[in-house]
């Protein structure tokens, strides 16, 4: 038995390919048979599409996101520190739009009309709660902030997605997001550097395989039991593929940039030329455990198919900008990390990485979009800041997305519509619903009978209407 | 008689009579109800005070074994509310205790076997106080609550100051070598060696409950102190000093104040202003942050009985309001004349404190009106009229809204809820938050409406407090988690390193929570593959160490041995059936035991070989991976 010391920072490399199987059951019992009982057939062309999902929590301020510069209200008199000139900002090409300088990484995509900039993007009476609004996007019902079961989870319910595969879905946060909570438990990683248990073989898979029949068999009366059976059970049979994985030596190159790590998760001899700042790296780390649980899944329909993670610390009612450059401070920071993570993704994806692992491209087969619960208010604040408001920015990506600017241009956007919601926030013009459901329907392949139940409302609601056409 | 499985007609229900280990057993069960309710009944026995209920699911009788579902029943019969699930049916034992000879057997099955149960009422009910009023069983309280009795117990803890913490050494010792905490590690561990050690566990969940409400983010504090720059010491030592201040009235007014009084130190105390972006709020540009999270987190719940509309002028009532040092004799005056910053961080630095400060000239004074339009309506006069004190013009405003605030029907409610949630259900019924909304609203009790000691009590003394199927209801924050990990195995802990960095990983880091909605009390929030990979990993690495650590160790045979239970090869089941008790109030399978015993007498390669203390130690650490360790 190999013991540790106290020291918390002994975890051990996991060598590629040498993950050892835990003992004591075969191939007929590792993957538990799904809670999922209905399954309604999908489009079977769609069997390799894979869905990418960045939640920007605390509220893009999604006006000096895509800037709405053919607007004369946006000036500085509404934001007398936030505005950011047109000569600063990047010319989007509709006499209109603009975004913001700190996202240029993301303009090769946009260029090449693999990227949908999406203005506007809400539900009727936005929540101006943080958690509310949160749980809205993740859990498909504005009429029930308080429902904790994600809607995306309902789509992998309605459409068997998890059957059979080993990790069909991975999130990468510090906790698991609402948005996939259900009936089915689905594996999240807060740090994929810290992901597996302490000692070694044979003493890991002596506890491991001890603790998986205690999960398997647990039964009883209280409420959870159904719960811890399935995440016991989840997190010992994920284990063995994820170390096969072997995350910690996969480190894709930049080909733009050959000393430039894509995904700079910790501080390198050669710095990186974007000098991001150390508290990036968690992000990274999560976009590249993202991209490469994708990767990993070459092209089988057993594989990881959606994945997920998040940025926080959108929530800037205070030093968005530095005093007197509208382009510095936090939020061009936060905008910086995101454009670069974006466009890491569509090179590691599209086999462009210049990498020590030969992956397939499977760019054409991924669309990755953001979700943000407000933007902020069309007025700035007091402190360099803004506050909470309604509609925002979502970013969809993707081989076979229809890129463009969406909801910003001449012919969509109204005089006034600024404070066209309460006098203070931008009303949005595509409900999210409309969004997320052409990704899941016109990419992901799922069956139109359970639109109803993913997104309840959709059909009474109108919001067919809505769609934009993005995939 | 006594082991037959009795009517099977239309019933939701299917009854099992258990016979007494002493005295004549108790009759058949007799009614039986055939909708929503069952209605039990037995007949009394000879030497039974009372009796306890078992209940459990038909198809797991064979391998599961019955929970405690009625606890110390005095009458011949029991209301059962719960309704099985379509297609299945409940099963129940009865037994009798008495003083004298403790608590009869739950009897055999026709084909001879023993009928199981998950422990007795009597262990699944000491650990469910333990775990609710505290940080889950150790030595001294399961002695304490043996001695006194469940009501004394809880009413014990409701009164913290009568019980006795100067004989406590392991805390003293504890909190002695910690000192007074300037560094925000300092609080964290502190509240851990609290949690672990202290008698007063009822005071430690109150006070770390209300810092959770009001919580603060360490990082938004020490970017304050930046004046102290570079004396990075100073400026940890200030912003830790901030937040100790906060959690120390907060345990003081959990038990000695009312909500008026802890909604005014929480929302306007000087490390919220701080986070929550109030000093940045003046007259002419304001900044919601604080407002909006003053109403819908720290009283009234979201969207609750307040619109925009209050978020706007509420952020105007709180216009001016920021933080300043202040000499001593001025720090609970707002008015008072702030410590000129240039002498900040210089020799010349007066004593003193940082507090909030109220500035006159950066308030709005106007008329701002809160819940307009409601039977709550409050108008706050316009201020700009130069009547009335010109120095002091505008802070009233402040206090007249947090009195409207707390007097508000959803203020009672919302915290009624969310602390019925933390202790008792997380579905509370309407006729248990009614209970304690009326004793929130009683202004009889000492400190007037709101007593937060009276509405504690209210909390935890109604009777869903002691439902058994309230057992296991919940799980355990990873909180809770570690510090009753280390309070089952007799552990050591300083509060710091190995477990700091647990803490890190479980993403339950006090203080330092980003978001203000403090962490969550919901167990569906806790339970995800990382969260239970390393609480399991915890208990691991606790039980593993090779050396001895007085910071980060476990004495699992020296409490074996101390309670009789041999640490010599061949006696695996009575190690096990021992922690089974102290860790899960006894309520684990056949199974689940011999799974335990099974990884206690084999080597990790599976085969059998006598044990050692090391595996011993080992085979509880795996056991606090178990499931049910994580609910309470």
């Amino acid at each position: 038995m190999q013991h540790k010391s106290t020291c918390s920072c002994s975890r051990r490399h996991f060598l590629r390919g040498s993950g050892l199987t835990l003992a004591g059951f075969g191939a007929a019992s590792l993957f538990p048979t799904p809670l999922i009982q209905s399954a309604m057939a999908g489009n079977l062309e769609n069997a390799n599409k894979r869905m990418l999902f960045f939640f920007l929590r605390g509220g893009n301020d999604g006006i000096n996101t895509l800037i709405p510069h053919g607007d004369p209200d946006y000036n500085t008199t509404n934001r007398p520190n936030l505005y950011i000139p047109n000569t600063s900002s990047i010319d989007l090409g509709n006499s209109f739009a603009h975004l913001h300088p700190a996202m240029a990484d993301v303009m090769p995509m946009f260029d090449d009309g693999e990227l949908a900039i999406l203005h506007r993007v809400g539900y009727p009476n936005t929540s101006r709660s943080h958690f509310d609004g949160q749980r809205i996007w993740e859990n498909g019902d504005p009429t029930q902030p308080q429902m904790f079961e994600g809607w995306l989870a309902r789509y992998i319910a309605e459409n068997a997605l998890a059957s059979g595969a080993p990790i069909p879905v991975i999130t990468s946060q510090v906790t698991p997001p609402l948005i996939l909570r259900g009936n089915e438990k689905f594996v999240n990683i807060a740090n994929p550097d810290q992901f597996d248990y302490l000692d070694d073989d044979p003493n890991r898979s002596k506890y491991a395989n001890a603790w998986r029949s205690v999960f398997t068999d647990l039964v009883g009366l209280e409420q959870y039991r159904p719960v811890l059976s399935q995440t016991g059970v989840k997190l010992v049979d994920t284990l063995d593929e994820y170390r096969s994985w072997d995350q910690e030596n996969w480190r894709p190159m930049d080909p733009d940039n050959p000393t430039d790590e894509l995904f700079p998760v910790d501080d390198q001899a050669i710095p990186h030329s974007k000098g991001f700042a150390a508290e990036s790296y968690a992000f990274f780390r999560s976009l590249k455990i993202c991209a490469l649980s994708l990767l990993e899944s070459d092209g089988s329909s057993n594989g990881t198919r959606i994945a997920g993670s998040q940025l926080g610390g959108f929530d800037l009612h205070d030093n968005q900008v530095q005093n007197g450059n509208p382009t510095g401070g936090r939020h061009a920071e936060l905008l910086s990390w995101l454009a670069y993570g974006m466009r890491s993704l569509r090179i590691v994806l599209s086999g462009a990485a210049i990498d020590t692992r030969t992956y397939p491209n499977i760019w054409a087969d991924t669309i990755m979009t953001t979700l943000s619960e407000f933007g902020r208010t069309s007025i700035q604040n007091g402190s360099l800041g803004s506050d909470h408001a309604a509609s925002t920015v979502v970013f969809v990506g993707g081989g076979g997305v229809n890129g463009g600017v969406y909801n910003c241009d001449a012919g969509t956007w109204p005089a006034g519509i600024m404070f066209g919601d309460s006098g203070r926030y931008l009303p949005e013009r595509t409900d999210y619903r409309a969004v997320m459901w052409e990704i899941l329907r016109d990419h992901m392949g799922a069956s139109p009978a359970g639109l109803e139940s993913i997104f309840p409302g959709y059909t009474a609601g109108g919001l067919g209407a809505q769609e934009l056409g993005i995939v | 008689m006594g082991n037959s499985i009795r009517a099977s007609l239309p019933v939701l229900s299917l009854l099992l009579v258990a016979s007494l280990s002493y005295g004549a057993p108790p009759g058949e069960v007799t009614g039986i109800g055939f909708s929503g309710k069952d209605l039990l009944q037995w007949s009394a026995t000879t030497g039974a005070d009372d009796y306890n209920v078992y209940r459990g699911s038909t198809s797991q009788l064979a391998s599961v074994g019955a929970r405690c579902h009625g606890d110390e029943i005095a009458v011949l019969q029991f209301n059962t509310p719960a309704i099985p699930e379509p297609g299945a049916s409940f099963y129940y034992l009865v037994t009798g205790e008495s003083d004298v000879d403790g608590e009869g057997s739950a009897g055999s099955q026709s084909a001879g076997p023993a009928r199981e149960t998950l422990g007795r009422c009597d262990t699944v009910m000491r650990n469910h106080v333990l775990n609710r009023s505290g940080y889950g069983w150790d030595e001294w309280s399961e002695d304490r609550l043996a001695t006194l009795g469940t009501a004394a117990y809880l009413a014990e803890q409701l009164d913290p100051a009568s019980i006795d913490e100067g004989s406590n050494t392991e805390l003293q010792s504890r909190l002695t070598d910690i000192g007074p905490p300037d560094r925000v590690e300092d609080l964290q561990a502190i509240a851990i060696v609290r949690a672990v050690y202290a008698r007063r566990q009822l005071e430690q969940q109150t006070a770390l409950f209300y810092s959770n409400h009001f919580t603060t983010q360490y990082q938004e504090v020490y970017n304050f102190f930046n004046v102290y720059n570079p004396d990075l010491v100073r400026r940890r030592l200030e912003a830790t000093t901030l937040q100790a201040r906060d959690e120390d009235t907060f345990r003081d007014l959990g038990f000695n104040g009312n909500f008026r009084e802890i909604l005014e130190e929480g929302v306007v105390g000087a490390s919220m202003i701080l986070y929550l972006d109030n000093d940045n709020n003046v007259v002419g540009r304001p900044n919601e942050n604080l407002s909006r999270e003053a109403l819908e987190l720290h009283s009234m719940g979201v969207d609750n009985g307040y619109t925009q509309l209050d978020v706007e002028e509420l952020a105007e009532i709180l216009t001016g309001w920021n933080v300043c040092k202040k000499e001593t004799p001025d720090i609970d005056d707002p008015l008072a004349p702030c410590i000129p910053r240039n002498l900040i961080g210089t020799p010349g630095e007066p004593a003193g404190a940082w507090v909030r400060n109220f500035r006159v000239d950066q308030h709005d004074c106007s008329q701002k009106t809160l819940f307009l339009g409601t039977p709550y309506e409050t108008v706050i006069p316009d201020t700009c009229d130069g009547l009335g004190d010109p120095t002091s013009a505008g802070e009233d405003d402040l206090y007249l809204a947090l009195d409207a605030i707390a007097d508000h029907p959803s203020t009672a409610e919302f915290m009624s809820t969310k602390l019925l949630k933390r202790f008792v259900s997380e579905s509370p019924t309407q006729a248990m938050i009614d209970s304690v909304i009326a004793e929130w609203n009683d202004d009889t009790h000492p400190a007037g409406r709101g007593d937060l000691r009276e509405v504690l009590r209210a909390v935890i003394e109604q009777s869903a407090f002691l439902d058994p199927d309230q057992a296991g209801s919940k799980i355990r924050t990873p909180f809770e988690h570690v510090v009753a990990v280390f309070r089952g195995m007799r552990g050591q802990t300083n509060g710091a390193n190995t477990v700091a960095g647990y803490m890190n990983r479980l993403q339950h880091v006090l203080y330092r929570n980003a978001s203000p909605d403090g962490y969550s009390e919901l167990g569906g929030d806790w339970i995800g593959t990382t969260n239970l990979l390393e609480r399991q990993n915890f208990g691991l690495d606790l039980t593993e160490s090779i050396f001895i650590n007085p910071d980060f160790s476990e004495r699992i045979i020296p409490l074996l041995n101390d309670n009789g239970i041999s640490t010599a090869p061949g006696n695996a089941e009575a190690i096990v059936e021992f922690f089974s008790d102290k860790l899960f109030g006894g309520a684990l399978t056949v199974m689940e035991k011999q799974a335990a015993v099974d990884y206690l007498n084999t080597d990790e390669l599976g085969q059998t070989t006598p044990y050692n203390d090391a595996r011993i130690r080992e085979t509880i650490g795996f056991m606090t991976g178990y499931p049910q360790f994580l609910e309470q």
